[in-house]
């Protein structure tokens, strides 16, 4: 009788006891997203992975990164700027008309980008203009 | 205590006489007494003992329960904030001054050429994506710019595979669907007429497409299969197309 009484609340102890674990369990898993995923949205990574990006495959790739990443605001101002640069070299690229895009990538120059964007775009007005 | 059978004197709690052996009734009928108040004593004191027990095991149970709950309500409780909190949907909703600034930055951004800038902006703070209800006014141009962004990104993942010396990536017919869908759509804007020449010069300038198969394209009905030279290998065609042109 007293070994049956008991059974009943340890029994109780345990089910509670693994049920706050898997709930605490969920509990991490669910804080552990959400804090990644609020990492990954903060300005200030997102600047951070644009430059990686840059550094990595060259500013040609800014495009991208700011599409997929969708990244609008005035902090990527810059990359905007190049992109723009190199959709007109892009188009200049397959096009028989050189000089409007041209034009528009010295536009560019103009601003004084400065570093790797500045060298990437000179290199983009040399090369319509040798074609 | 006198003896009953030898009058000696000896205690009382002796069960018998020490001299002639005799059974002391009272001390016998004492420690049987004695027996039974001992036996109801340890039964007592086991039920005592296990009601104990069990009331200590019942509040234990309950404390821990409660106490269980209420950390698993409390971080069920964070989760849903955190989650309401930093979700992307709580970024779709805009409304007052934020609204009225985003459509400002948007109307600046069609002006200045940011055609896939304003889309992003649009799209982002939308909750119905690509419909841009939040943004009626521009809603028309910026699904231009949206099938015009597709198209856009088709024909750059192409040139890069160019650009690494793979083979053409030449006009595939999920390219084909994207450029229908582009020219497909009813709005008459300025932006649109823009974009479009733009397309057109992607079609004629990288994929080798005639004016007249571009016409073609623009006015084919929906459910047919788009040819080239009365073909629809339009794959190898524009692939044929494109290495005569390019290895010039």
């Amino acid at each position: 009788m007293k070994n049956k009484n008991d059974a009943k609340y340890y029994m109780l102890i345990i089910t509670f006891t693994i049920l706050f674990f898997v709930c605490m369990a969920f509990c991490f898993g669910r804080f552990r997203t959400l804090a990644r995923d609020y990492r990954t949205r903060s300005l200030s990574y997102r600047l951070e992975a644009i430059e990686l990006d840059e550094d990595m495959f060259g500013p040609g790739h800014n495009y991208f990164t700011l599409y997929f990443d969708r990244d609008y605001e005035k902090e990527f101002d810059g990359y905007w700027a190049f992109s723009d640069a190199y959709l007109a070299y892009v188009k200049g690229r397959i096009s028989e008309e050189k000089a409007p895009y041209i034009d528009q990538i010295n536009s560019y120059l103009e601003t004084g980008p400065g570093g790797a964007r500045e060298k990437a775009a000179r290199a983009y007005v040399e090369e319509l203009e040798g074609q | 205590m006198k003896c009953t059978n030898c009058g000696a004197n000896f205690a009382s709690d002796q069960l018998r006489c020490p001299y002639c052996g005799t059974v002391n009734e009272h001390a016998l009928k004492l420690a049987k007494e004695l027996q039974t108040y001992d036996a109801a004593y340890e039964k007592k004191r086991d039920e005592l003992l296990e009601n104990g027990t069990n009331q200590v095991l019942r509040h234990l149970t309950f404390g821990l329960g409660i106490v269980f709950l209420a950390i698993v309500l409390v971080s069920f409780g964070c989760a849903a904030f955190f989650q309401y909190r930093f979700s992307e949907k709580s970024s779709y909703q805009v409304t007052g001054a934020r609204l009225t600034q985003n459509k400002e930055t948007i109307g600046r951004y069609l002006d200045e050429g940011q055609y896939i800038r304003a889309y992003l902006l649009a799209s982002t703070t939308d909750p119905t994506g690509e419909r841009f209800q939040n943004y009626p006014e521009y809603a028309a141009e910026l699904y231009d710019i949206y099938n015009y962004s597709l198209v856009l990104m088709g024909v750059l993942q192409s040139m890069d595979s160019m650009d690494e010396g793979n083979n053409y990536a030449s006009l595939q017919d999920t390219d084909v669907i994207s450029f229908q869908i582009f020219y497909g759509s009813e709005s008459n804007s300025a932006v649109k007429e823009e974009l479009t020449r733009e397309v057109d010069g992607f079609l004629k300038n990288y994929y080798r497409l005639t004016e007249e198969e571009i016409e073609a394209l623009k006015t084919l009905e929906s459910g047919k299969q788009f040819t080239l030279e009365g073909s629809a290998d339009i794959e190898g065609i524009t692939k044929k197309r494109m290495e005569a042109y390019f290895e010039e």
